[in-house]
């Protein structure tokens, strides 16, 4: 090692001069085997990182370690599959749960359009009839009109209108009016437009045949019926919401 | 040195022999070498230093051995064998390396 | 032979104040056994010469070349298998340690399942309280929700001396009559062929009263005969006056004086109607989404 052995002549040196000196004279004995040894061990420090990096990490331990390690990752694996088994079986029922309640909610959403068509708060569309009833005469009354309801619903109409505006359902009535008939407190004038959605074929027959209302209008009143069948008969028409105030459901069913 | 040619002739009796050794001993056969080895550096060095006697090598071999082959086995049967085993290492490799830094001073006078 | 260093003097075994702190500094001071220098003293005070290495250091050296080799030659052995199993043990543990993991992930995956699933619940009970009440209140009205109140009970039957009978249209304009009279509900029953006893016909938007033969049929297979028994919920004190202002009254007051047809209108505190039987559209949707 180069190092100033005597004082010569300048008093000892401070650690930063012997640093100077030192970069100034590279290529002195001491600097060079300092150097070969450096080279030596940071050589085998790179080896030795390399190795431990490359996912080794188990390749340092002894044996006892090992089985140490492996034995409290097998018990974490069965704690695991424990919870997993109970969840598994969590996760079913509720999975069964929550389907048939959402197959009852969408049975119940059905069962609702169903509802509201019959109970005439939706409107409506499908297939049927539009009947078209010229009355001249002023003939055509409730007893007609009334026949002609009753014969459509035998015929299975799902779904009746009359002139655009007056939607029919069960507690529909019908009375005389001063120009034409008051159905459900509207006043309607002829000529009238029934609409019902239904089988078009069934339903204009149940329209044509002999005493029917074809011939009621026709032949006693001295009117026309017009009868179309459509693919495509829309009821617009609906009742406003309401309760009933009497009839209450029957409670335990 | 007649030593030398003794740990010679051991060495070769030893490849060309090849004992079966009983598979109970063998676990204290690393920390009976390392044991060995402090007692064999330690006589050198005392040769060195010109206090080498014959009666205490032997009792320091022997007794290094079979100390350290002890002390490992009373571990191993209270469950803490690994960590004597270590303690003793830790303790019969610092003396190997005084012992060896004093006869390199005496061989290189460095 | 190198100049003989003063034999150390065996000096009175310095124990250390601290033993943690100086045990290092205490196993390198005493690597050499104390005996040597024992020994070689004692033999310097005996005045003896001082001892070269004789054949009990080579029995021992001899003793440490076969320890060396037997060692040497156990390990070298034993390596490989040992390797073996050390290189098995890490696999295995790298194993392990991946399943561990992958069980982990399928532990989150199970509870977000599960998380999840209970929102999807919640949310769908909501929805189905709110549909059960929206249900029985359309169902009132149309006619599938079996009800109860009070109303009217009228009695109809054809004239006693059979010169007149009920027929549909006088049925038809009964029930007209009672709607415009402000019932609720209403419902037909009477003597059905064979049929004794059972439940009365509720009238829906699909119900028609029709005459076939002698026989009048409700909802399409229901054939009934006289007396028909007509039950209508709705306010009991004001529906029968209500009711005789009506044609269909005015006409019954008629049928009953002029052809003799029997009518009679009880009210009544508590009716109960029966729902009606299995309401279903074939044809008829609604263009409307519902929610």
């Amino acid at each position: 090692m180069s190092e100033p052995t005597s004082n010569q002549e300048s008093p000892a040196p401070t650690g930063r001069a012997r640093l100077l000196a030192a970069l100034r004279r590279p290529w002195s004995r001491g600097q060079v085997t300092a150097a070969v040894l450096l080279a030596v061990v940071g050589f085998g420090s790179i080896v030795q990182v390399r190795a431990n990096t490359e996912d080794d990490r188990y390749v340092g331990m002894r044996q006892g370690d090992l089985i140490q390690l492996l034995n409290s990752l097998s018990s974490a694996s069965q704690r695991a599959e424990n919870e997993i088994a109970k969840l598994q079986q969590t996760r079913n029922t509720l999975r069964s749960d929550t389907d048939s309640r959402r197959a009852a909610v969408e049975r119940a959403r059905q069962q609702a359009t169903t509802l509201g068509i019959l109970a005439g708060t939706l409107p409506a569309t499908g297939p049927g009839v539009r009947i078209t009833v010229q009355d001249p005469s002023g003939k055509v009354g409730t007893d007609t009109l009334l026949n002609g309801i009753e014969e459509l619903r035998d015929a299975g109409a799902e779904a009746i209108e009359v002139n655009d505006s007056v939607r029919v359902v069960a507690q529909t009535y019908i009375k005389d009016g001063l120009r034409g008939v008051i159905i459900d407190g509207h006043q309607l004038s002829p000529p009238y437009t029934i609409d019902a959605i239904g089988a078009p074929h069934t339903l204009a027959q149940a329209m044509a045949f002999t005493g029917g209302f074809i011939d009621e209008v026709e032949n006693i009143a001295n009117g026309r019926v017009l009868v179309s069948q459509s693919q495509n008969i829309e009821i617009a028409s609906v009742r406003p919401p309401a309760q009933a105030e009497y009839a209450h459901p029957v409670t335990n069913q | 040195m007649i030593a030398g040619l003794g740990l010679l002739i051991g060495i070769v009796l030893g490849l060309l022999l090849q004992p079966q050794v009983p598979l109970w001993m063998e676990p204290y056969l690393p920390i009976a070498v390392v044991a060995a080895l402090d007692a064999v550096f330690g006589a050198l060095r005392a040769f060195l230093d010109g206090i080498f006697d014959d009666k205490v090598f032997v009792v320091s071999f022997v007794s290094n051995v079979l100390i350290a082959a002890l002390i490992v086995y009373l571990g191993d049967k209270l469950g803490v064998g690994g960590q004597l085993a270590t303690g003793v290492i830790v303790v019969l490799g610092i003396r190997i390396f005084s012992n060896v830094a004093a006869i390199r001073r005496h061989i290189f006078h460095a | 032979m190198p100049a003989r260093t003063t034999a150390r003097p065996a000096p009175p075994r310095p124990t250390p104040a601290t033993p943690i702190p100086g045990l290092l500094d205490h196993i390198t001071a005493h690597s050499l056994d104390e005996d040597y220098a024992h020994v070689s003293a004692q033999r310097a005070a005996a005045a003896e010469k001082p001892v070269k290495p004789g054949s009990a250091a080579l029995v021992v050296m001899l003793l440490f070349g076969l320890l060396v080799a037997i060692a040497g030659i156990r390990t070298a052995h034993n390596a490989p298998a040992s390797q073996t199993n050390h290189a098995e043990l890490v696999t295995q543990v790298k194993a392990q340690s991946a399943k561990v993991d992958a069980l982990r992930r399928q532990i989150d995956g199970l509870q977000g399942d599960i998380s999840s699933l209970q929102g999807q619940s919640a949310q769908a009970a909501a929805e189905g309280q709110s549909l059960s009440t929206q249900l029985t209140r359309l169902g009132v009205l149309a006619g599938t929700v079996p009800v109860q109140g009070p109303g009217v009970r009228i009695v109809v039957d054809d004239a006693p001396d059979g010169s007149a009978h009920v027929k549909d249209t006088d049925l038809q304009l009964l029930v007209n009559g009672l709607w415009q009279a402000g019932a609720e509900a209403i419902a037909i029953n009477g003597q059905g062929a064979k049929t004794f006893g059972t439940a009365p016909e509720r009238l829906t938007s699909l119900s028609a009263i029709r005459e076939a033969g002698s026989a009048i049929t409700v909802n399409y297979h229901r054939s009934l005969s006289p007396p028909y028994v007509i039950t209508a919920i709705g306010n009991q004190n004001q529906l029968p006056a209500r009711f005789s202002n009506t044609s269909g009254g005015q006409a019954w007051f008629d049928l009953h004086a002029v052809f003799g047809l029997r009518f009679q209108m009880t009210p009544e505190e508590s009716l109960t109607l029966p729902a009606a039987h299995r309401l279903s559209l074939h044809v008829a949707t609604t263009p409307v989404t519902l929610r």
